[in-house]
């Protein structure tokens, strides 16, 4: 589920939340209450969504744009259900003149924002764990805000930074929907917008962003942020997982590997392939355009499909893989993407090499 | 596009041709010299991707584990796709899957 899709649920998904779409202040203007185009759509949505929920593998409707940019209804297709991509193909292409377009998702799940939530999405007491909620400070925009995973932490120099993606802290290339884009100095917090209700008071400010403009140039989807003194454990200790090795390891076929990351916590899974070209394409900003499209070589490719769950999923970007061994494990790739059937990863040795760095471990 | 199409899947024809039948099963184990995978993955792997629907293209295992092969990552699987794309490479057996787009996982 792209960030875009998954926001969308939670901000427009007028089935599950129609008093949300009633009282939403400043959303986006495409999408507004006051669009007439949006109040059509609505129209229908509300006539068909029963019968809809009623079938096998829909899991709800939404007002939402098309590929295309068009407004139209949306419907939520269980990626985990027992026949998706049919499910996807069967639905009509328009409703009732309303344009009709099929997203896989996993089955929706509660979020933060009540106590007692999970340890990965939840605000920590520093010195904070990694392999938690964050991203951006300023990760807002187009009506939406977003974040992904600290996944770990590595040392420049003598210097600790967080490892990340580059689109969870420096995606935003445009002005755009929030008037700015990523700047050195930054604040990167703890947990990301999206488990704060979008409001970054309710976050902790973690480490500063040191700008590097891995993408679209580099083969490495990267970013780093410079600790806060005493913010981030300096063990580079991670949910889940605990310390890693300072050393790393190479990936190779069926290697058991294991993540932490913000929406799907410690998960485990298997190299299903190496030396992966894959072309994967950005955004310019929170729910903004595209902004390239991407071609990398050398990737490191993940089962996501392990016993009916996902290895990695939206909001699991920036999250660090290791080979799956209790104690101190060794790091082998940054997690940043994936499909219905695979997560990608670059491999680790390649992320260091362009930022010189060395994993934080024993 | 069409004649781009065409072209890419003679190109894959012939390279396919090039050490012996295009069925995996037909060979006789060992019996053909192979390039590395990855050789053979880096050569074709541009072309791969310039097939419309085609997101990645990696070196991995067929479904007894020790067999390598080609997987051919795909939006959706389609006949126009299951036409194109080679059944093998060089001796090695190509698989196409339907995966999906690859998206970043923000």
């Amino acid at each position: 589920m792209t960030r875009k899709q998954f926001l969308r649920q939670i901000f427009l998904t007028a089935v599950a939340l129609p008093a949300l779409l009633a009282t939403t202040s400043p959303a986006a203007p495409g999408l507004s209450l006051a669009n007439p185009r949006v109040r059509d759509v609505i129209v229908v949505q509300r006539t068909v969504t029963p019968e809809l929920m009623a079938l096998d593998g829909i899991l709800g409707t939404a007002v939402g744009e098309d590929d295309a940019g068009n407004v139209g209804l949306v419907i939520f297709v269980n990626s985990e259900g027992a026949n998706p991509g049919e499910v996807i193909r069967s639905l009509p292409a328009s409703i009732r003149g309303v344009g009709v377009s099929g997203r896989l998702t996993e089955p929706f799940r509660a979020l933060a924002g009540k106590p007692g939530g999970s340890s990965y999405t939840a605000k920590q007491t520093p010195p904070i764990k990694l392999g938690t909620s964050g991203g951006w400070g300023h990760d807002l925009a187009n009506g939406y805000c977003c974040g992904g995973t600290l996944g770990s932490l590595i040392n420049i120099n003598g210097e600790q930074y967080i490892l990340s993606n580059f689109h969870v802290l420096e995606s935003d290339i445009v002005p755009g929907g929030n008037g700015r884009v990523k700047q050195d100095g930054d604040s990167v917090i703890q947990p990301g917008l999206i488990d704060v209700g979008c409001n970054v008071a309710n976050a902790q400010s973690v480490a500063t962003l040191v700008v590097r403009n891995a993408l679209p140039a580099s083969n490495v989807d990267a970013a780093i942020a410079k600790v806060v003194n005493g913010m981030v454990d300096p063990s580079g200790a991670i949910l889940g997982i605990g310390t890693l090795s300072a050393q790393t390891q190479t990936a190779f076929l069926n290697q058991p590997v294991k993540k932490s990351g913000r929406t799907s916590g410690l998960t485990r899974s298997n190299i299903a392939g190496l030396n992966a070209t894959v072309s994967v394409t950005y955004d310019n900003e929170c729910a903004g355009g595209t902004a390239f499209t991407k071609t990398f070589t050398g990737q490191i490719i993940v089962n996501n499909r392990v016993k009916g769950k996902s290895f990695l999923a939206g909001g699991d970007s920036g999250s660090l893989m290791a080979e799956d061994v209790a104690t101190n494990p060794k790091a082998v790739g940054l997690l940043y993407a994936g499909s219905s059937a695979y997560a990608i990863a670059n491999p680790i040795d390649e992320v260091l090499a362009f930022f010189g760095a060395t994993m934080v471990g024993q | 596009m069409i004649w781009r199409v065409l072209l890419l899947a003679v190109v894959f024809h012939c390279a396919g041709c090039r050490s012996g039948p295009e069925n995996e099963s037909e060979m006789p184990n060992g019996s053909i010299p192979r390039r590395d995978i990855n050789l053979v993955l880096q050569e074709h792997d541009d072309e791969l991707l310039a097939i419309p629907g085609v997101v990645g293209v990696f070196a991995g295992l067929l479904e007894d584990g020790k067999t390598q092969c080609l997987r051919v990552m795909a939006d959706r699987k389609t006949r126009e796709l299951e036409r194109i794309i080679p059944k093998s490479l060089e001796g090695y057996p190509v698989v196409l899957e339907e995966t999906g787009p690859i998206r970043p996982l923000q």
